[in-house]
């Protein structure tokens, strides 16, 4: 008879293999790191800026800059660009945070040869037409008053403007903002930040060493520009408790959270991820079992830990029936009490290093997570020895030493709390 | 080139394999034959719920996520109109994990009332979180039962109304079960650096031991051809209008079914599309508009999406969308825009076989549509498409008269 009871037995997952990739530098500065480490034939180049909005002096300047890439250039009408990436069977790419830029070809390796000088001219070359740009202007807007509607969005909104008041992290466009901007702002910002200084270009896939020169004839041309990386100093906000009624919401979004004061890659920094996926990191987190899987208050409850370049901060988020968002509030602050007075039982601490070591292993799988990986510590002034350091935390962090972390952070007196929605 | 094997054990399940050795990881997927359009009119969102049930503990193990976590693993699924699909990711030397799982869960579920009374509650707040509490929520709601006046494809997954939940019995989530939780209609892959005797081996000891039920033969009710176009009219509380337009198209494993595919791409794939160039970019008559396939097994709909821009009417929204239409209707393609059609579809395809999951879950689904193999030959029933073939489709598809056209307002 088959034993169905006994669970099968499992190895835990002893390492992670992380690359390190090939440097690369340009003839005007700019530094390549590449991977090639794929077996598809397919290639991501990524370039960064750091010209994300933190920089920006008027809103949503650099998101459009970023947006508008690849839509129009010097020796290209609007379109133009656009027909041939997808002529190549192309994607592009292109987003703003609040640190940085990111355009991004994603191509076939055999259409390479012929993408590369058309992304190159989008890249270098952009023009920001003034009738494109206000057409742009007008949905984003538009498309703005829609997310607004969302109790969800709208209190995750509320939430960073609360946590981040005197930083540029908490500054959000509201519906003016989207009549103000201007080509010329466009152009200047452009021509201020999308430099080889200011910049790194990613290569991921599967490509031969003849690719470095091709990126060299290609995007040599890069201005060299400055370097405008900087920090601004963050100062903290109180913890206060916040909640703006939407007349005939059925649900409630609800936000929890506050700016953790901590070193990012610091032994601090690595306990508080582990205690943040015992609370709400994974499906059968502390929250999700007891405010889903018990009580049936919501469809998703979760939490986590957000590291930018200048503040690193935590937040408990769901969106919940209005009837029970006091009772939902109610146990969130039973969980956040009980990480600060009790010890993690071994069992559950067990289960979450599995969980967190498979979860590294598959967010390392492939070429492009790989670069993406690389990436997330580079700019944050670490190496790959970060994920040694983090695997070595999981493996070795004692009950004992996570409750020390946890009630220095997680006393629910010092969150920030807003809702949305009706209560 | 996707490779794989496949073998069905006694008890009627099918498995695939497929090796990939490059990766740390294994996919575990297991498709059933069931979704929502084997509901009763009177009980729907029945298979999603019950989806949520699979994981409220099985026979001999009282909770799914736990031993699948501490085996470093994660797991999903979801449900459509056609089928129920779940999976787990795992490290590869934790596998067999995912097999006594998912067996278990076969053989036989908990049926706790605790579980039942949850996943209730749960699956209604997924129905107030994506259809009720947020702008446009509703759309899918209104639009099926528009479309479709006889096929089951009338009511969405999530079920007609928050009632058909509350009404479930426990009674009538073990008929279900047991009528369509069967290893004959279950089709499982595997993929990752595994051996297909390994699986084999793996399938046999806990698959094999569990019997058959009685077979399930499918018979739905025929959609009869639409002969007039439907309209509705509906008044939210939205910051602007929306126009859907629906148009019926053929089922999965026709090949007109690829045509209708190729035609919204041109219409919609990409910032160069007509929709996107023209009718956004050059005439600035839209925020955003769309041309989209439900890709659905029986025949689906082609669909329409879109925001007018502020001061443009729906009724000109709905001309101007027809205008392009129309165009298709007369006018071939150039050979260029065809080839790049083609070109992005070649280059979707490479992609879609970077993530191990995908490649399980498109096996699955080729497989219960009649054959695995078929995911190798996808790209063939485009390669041949002419702009005539394309002109006669859109010649049949658009009529007026195949379709339905919702205008969703903004209350002033």
């Amino acid at each position: 008879m088959l034993d169905r009871v006994t669970a099968p037995e499992t190895k835990e997952t002893e390492k992670v293999s992380y690359i390190e990739p090939e440097v690369r530098t340009l003839s005007n500065g700019m530094k390549i790191l590449g991977f090639n480490i794929g077996s598809q034939e397919v290639i991501q180049l990524e370039f960064n800026f750091h010209s994300g909005s933190k920089y920006q002096e008027k809103s949503l300047t650099a998101r459009y800059v970023s947006k508008m890439i690849g839509e129009a250039s010097s020796d290209y009408v609007s379109g133009e660009i656009m027909d041939k990436i997808d002529y190549y069977g192309a994607f592009l790419q292109s987003d703003s945070d609040r640190d940085m830029s990111h355009v991004t070809l994603f191509t076939i390796q055999k259409q390479l040869n012929h993408i590369l000088p058309v992304f190159a001219e989008a890249l270098l070359n952009p023009t920001f037409p003034e009738r494109e740009l206000n057409i742009h202007l007008k949905n984003g807007k538009q498309n703005f008053k829609v997310e607004n509607e969302k109790v969800g969005y709208r209190c995750r909104q509320l939430f960073t403007e609360l946590l981040f008041k005197n930083h540029a992290y908490g500054k959000f466009a509201d519906e003016t903002a989207y009549d103000e901007l201007s080509a010329s702002m466009l152009v200047d910002y452009y021509k201020k930040m999308y430099s080889a200084s200011n910049g790194l270009i990613l290569v991921a896939g599967k490509f031969d060493d003849s690719l470095y020169s091709q990126l060299e004839k290609e995007f040599g041309a890069i201005p060299i520009g400055k370097n405008k990386r900087n920090s601004q100093k963050l100062i903290s906000s109180k913890a206060e408790k916040v909640y703006e009624e939407k007349p005939g919401a059925i649900q409630s979004g609800i936000r929890i959270g506050r700016v953790l004061n901590v070193k990012y890659g610091s032994n601090e920094f690595f306990k508080l991820q582990i205690i943040n996926t015992v609370l709400g990191g994974y499906f059968g987190s502390r929250l999700m079992s007891n405010i889903r899987e018990d009580k049936g208050y919501t469809y998703g409850i979760g939490s986590a830990i957000v590291s930018m370049e200048d503040a690193i901060f935590f937040f408990i988020s769901a969106e919940v029936g209005a009837d029970v968002t006091n009772e939902t509030l109610q146990e969130v602050y039973l969980e956040l009490n009980r990480l600060c007075d009790e010890l993690v039982p071994k069992e559950e601490l067990v289960m979450v290093k599995n969980y967190m070591l498979g979860s590294m292993l598959k967010s390392s799988d492939g070429p492009f997570s790989m670069a993406d990986k690389y990436k997330t510590v580079y700019f944050k002034g670490e190496d790959l020895s970060f994920y040694d350091r983090y695997i070595s935390m999981i493996n070795n962090v004692t009950s004992e030493e996570l409750l020390i972390v946890a009630k220095k952070y997680f006393n629910p007196k010092e969150m920030l709390e807003v809702v949305v929605g009706k209560k | 080139m996707i490779k794989f094997e496949k073998f069905t054990l006694d008890n009627g399940l099918r498995v695939l394999v497929h090796q990939d050795i490059t990766t740390p990881i294994a996919a575990f997927n297991i498709l059933y034959d069931v979704g929502a359009r084997d509901e009763d009119e009177s009980r729907t969102g029945f298979a999603h719920l019950f989806e949520h049930l699979m994981f409220g503990g099985s026979a001999n193990i009282p909770n799914f996520d736990s031993p699948l976590q501490n085996a470093g693993g994660s797991s999903n699924a979801f449900t459509s109109n056609d089928v129920t699909n779940y999976y787990d990711t795992l490290p590869v030397q934790n596998l067999e994990t995912a097999f006594w799982l998912e067996s278990d869960r076969l053989n036989q579920l908990a049926f706790t009332d605790k579980s039942l009374e949850v996943q209730r509650s749960v699956v209604i707040e997924e129905f107030k979180q994506n259809y009720l509490n947020q702008p446009y929520g509703d759309v899918w709601l209104l639009l099926r039962p528009l479309a479709y006046k006889n096929h089951p494809y009338k009511w969405a997954t999530i079920g007609k109304e928050i009632q058909h939940i509350e009404d479930a019995t426990m009674e009538d989530v073990k008929t279900f079960f047991y009528k369509h939780y069967t290893p004959q209609n279950g089709i499982l892959c595997v993929a990752g650096d595994v051996t297909v005797e390994q699986v084999k081996e793996l399938s046999q000891k806990w698959f094999g031991p569990i019997k058959p039920k009685e077979n399930y033969s499918r018979e739905l009710p025929v959609e009869p051809k639409q002969t007039e176009l439907r309209k509705l009219e509906v008044e939210r509380d939205v910051p602007s209008d929306a126009l859907y337009m629906t148009f019926h198209m053929a089922s999965r494993m026709d090949k007109r079914f690829y045509l209708a595919d190729m035609l919204s791409d041109v219409l919609s794939r990409g910032k160069s599309s007509r929709f996107t160039k023209r009718l956004v970019l050059e005439k600035h008559l839209f925020t955003e508009l769309d041309a989209f396939i439900t890709g659905s097994s029986d025949a689906g709909l082609f669909v329409v999406s879109g925001k007018p821009m502020e001061g443009i009417s729906l009724e000109k929204a709905y001309a101007e969308v027809r205008l392009e239409l129309e165009i298709l209707q007369k006018e071939l393609i150039s050979e260029y825009e065809l080839q790049k059609i083609k070109n992005k579809m070649e280059s979707i395809n490479v992609f879609g076989e970077m993530s191990i999951l995908n490649k399980a879950m498109n096996l699955c689904s080729f497989e219960l549509l009649g054959d695995a193999g078929m995911i190798n030959q996808q790209m063939d029933n485009y390669i041949n498409i002419t702009p005539k073939d394309l002109r006669e489709e859109a010649k049949e598809i658009f009529k007026e008269e195949n379709s339905s056209v919702l205008f969703y307002k903004a209350k002033k």
